[in-house]
């Protein structure tokens, strides 16, 4: 439906002369005729932007639906963070009061969440790193066409497509003791094996190996089609002036696939940064507070010590993590677009 | 970036340069034959699993990377019912069939407001949706979780759908934005000239153009959905309504070591995944590439 006064804007341009009953001279189908000519005289894209025929323009009406579900459940939650993070509230009393930066410096200063902060950034790099550095080699690897690849770039991309608390639980089972990963080690005459999950040490790498074997497939795939925008001719170009396969991947592929490495890159550090799922399929923080990460210290606090002022608190140090390193990353590699 | 050619395309690999063609088969085969076993060995830990639920849980305890001697599909009935993975399945297909259907409705209106209305309003409603994408689910949590207590939504699939749909509304815009942004106008100028109002339009025009688009929000909100475990743990944790990923960590607390169960509640929850990442597999990629590009 078209508001009345739209119609009168659309037909302006051109001229009706009002009869005796008031009514357009041409009646019934010849009206749209008229309307249509009014329109059609200036065109269509002209006239939007000249700032006529408003009636051409979606009306806000229709933005309603989805920012009113994205306002409660999105919007207001998160602006509600921001705001109990500096207050006393415990999430049951009807009363609370500003306590400033109390919450932040709290856990800032707590031995366990600096624990929980300096494994989540070690687990954010690793990921990052592992997943790219296997993501590229794969899509490297895969990058010609044929039959055989489609079938193997299909494979690589399995583990990603399945729940991260599903591989959790897989990997559980093959790093437990005498468990599978423990049996081949035997049979490659490794030593002793490591003690994976159950060691201090060893916990976190084995978790962030986890994290890899289902990040980078999401990488092979950012990659690929990274790879499949360059142009073959500059390859045959650098090829003929006798650039070897380093060269060219060093000089010709990696600088082009800088959008591809920014996109993935973003991708796999918020991954790290949120870290929870494989946490608790496997350790669940532990041994002692080995794999506490701030995903599983923000539920723990919340929710086992009714903390949750810390909780808020933590929500809101993720929340800037995640845009702080998001940003970085692009920053960085468009920076290095520009300069290439 | 087109999605066909990620999975399948690339260059055409050169053919006949150089005399040695028999040496340079072989070189290819050895290639593929190296390529090959590091797959298998990467998804290895998939098939252990699937081969893992097929066997008792004393089998798998004395011989974890033994033949198996017989198989049998008890675990499977012990998952299925016992362990509710039956209904978590069905569960988890509604709340990502309802919360697709409203991100694929709302946010194609949405974006199709925002990019041909073009003006200021437009501008500060497409920031304001981007802004969400800064606020991971732990940033909003807390309040979330009050909010769905208040509304008596605790424990009720209804939640779910409610977060899931307000979540990736940000990802969805995103993802029509960067399609209708190449949509030439001139068609649903065609339909205003011949008198159709905004909806007729979007029925008509709009929504039948975007359908490729639409089929790239739907594959990959699919899986973000069916995967998600932080937030829908706290809101349907424990009760009868919970997602496969939840159910599957209630689960795996009550069957404790007891692999052969686990396993096949884990390959119960595995399979529909691997259903439909085959035949969304070409359109998954587009989506993640048009979300993350945007």
């Amino acid at each position: 439906m078209r508001s009345p006064t739209a119609r009168q804007d659309e037909a302006k341009p051109v001229r009706v002369e009002p009869t005796s009953t008031g009514r357009s001279p041409v009646v019934g189908i010849g009206l749209r005729r008229v309307r249509d000519a009014a329109r059609t005289s200036v065109h269509p894209r002209r006239a939007l932007r000249n700032g006529g025929a408003t009636a051409q323009r979606p009306g806000f009406r229709l933005a309603l639906p989805g920012l009113g579900l994205y306002s409660v459940f999105v919007a207001y939650p998160a602006v509600a963070t921001a705001y109990y993070a500096f207050t006393n509230w415990n999430g049951l009393a009807q009363h609370w009061h500003f306590v400033g930066l109390k919450n932040f410096v709290s856990v800032l200063s707590s031995g366990l969440e600096r624990t929980a902060f300096t494994n989540t950034l070690e687990a954010t790099v690793g990921i990052a790193l592992g997943a790219n550095i296997l993501g590229l080699a794969i899509a490297l690897l895969l990058q010609k066409r044929s039959r055989f690849n489609y079938v193997l770039r299909l494979l690589w991309f399995l583990p990603a497509a399945l729940p991260s608390i599903v591989a959790g639980y897989i990997w559980t089972f093959i790093y437990s003791p005498s468990g599978p990963l423990d049996k081949v080690w035997v049979l490659l005459h490794l030593g002793a094996a490591p003690g994976f999950l159950g060691s201090p040490n060893e916990a976190l790498p084995s978790i962030i190996a986890i994290a890899i074997w289902q990040v980078s497939g999401y990488a092979m795939v950012l990659l690929l089609a990274g790879l499949q925008a360059i142009d073959e001719q500059l390859h045959e170009a650098a090829r003929v002036d006798g650039a070897g396969v380093l060269q060219r991947l060093r000089f010709v592929t990696l600088p082009l696939l800088r959008p591809a490495f920014a996109v993935s890159f973003v991708f796999s550090t918020v991954t790290g940064l949120l870290l929870f799922d494989v946490v608790v399929a496997t350790t669940n923080g532990g041994p002692g507070y080995a794999t506490e990460t701030l995903a599983t210290q923000l539920y723990k606090q919340s929710f086992e010590y009714n903390n949750f002022g810390w909780g808020m608190a933590m929500g809101v140090l993720m929340g800037i993590l995640v845009l702080g390193v998001s940003a970085a990353m692009l920053w960085i590699f468009n920076r290095k677009e520009a300069r290439a | 970036m087109s999605a066909i050619s990620v999975w399948a395309g690339g260059a055409v690999p050169a053919r006949g340069r150089g005399g040695h063609s028999i040496q340079r088969r072989v070189g290819t085969l050895v290639g593929r034959a190296g390529l090959a076993i590091a797959t298998v060995a990467f998804v290895s830990p998939v098939l252990l699993s699937v081969e893992m639920s097929f066997r008792s849980n004393t089998a798998i305890n004395v011989a974890p990377l033994a033949w198996p001697k017989s198989l049998s599909l008890s675990n499977f009935t012990t998952a299925w019912s016992a362990g509710g993975l039956g209904q978590a399945l069905l569960w988890s297909a509604v709340i990502a069939v309802v919360s697709v259907m409203w991100l694929t409705v709302a946010g194609q209106v949405l974006a199709y407001y925002i990019v041909r209305r073009g003006n200021r309003l437009a501008s500060v409603a497409l920031l304001y949706v981007m802004a969400g994408l800064a606020f991971p689910a732990p940033s909003r949590l807390l309040p979330l979780y009050e909010l769905m207590l208040s509304l008596h939504l605790i424990g009720n699939p209804i939640s779910v759908m409610l977060f899931q749909g307000a979540t990736l509304t940000p990802l969805s815009v995103l993802i029509y934005r960067s399609f209708l942004q190449r949509m030439p106008i001139e068609y649903e100028d065609a339909a205003y000239v011949d008198g159709a109002g905004h909806l007729q339009v979007l029925r008509h025009v709009v929504v039948p153009m975007l359908w490729p688009s639409s089929v790239a929000v739907a594959s990959l909100k699919i899986g973000m959905i069916w995967n998600d475990f932080f937030t829908p743990l706290l809101l349907v944790g424990g009760s009868t309504y919970a997602t496969v990923p939840v159910k599957i960590y209630t689960f795996v607390g009550q069957y404790t070591a007891q692999w052969g169960d686990i396993f096949a509640g884990l390959t119960l929850a595995v399979i529909p995944v691997i259903i439909v990442f085959i035949l969304l597999q070409r359109h998954l990629v587009e989506g993640l590439g048009a979300g993350l590009k945007g």
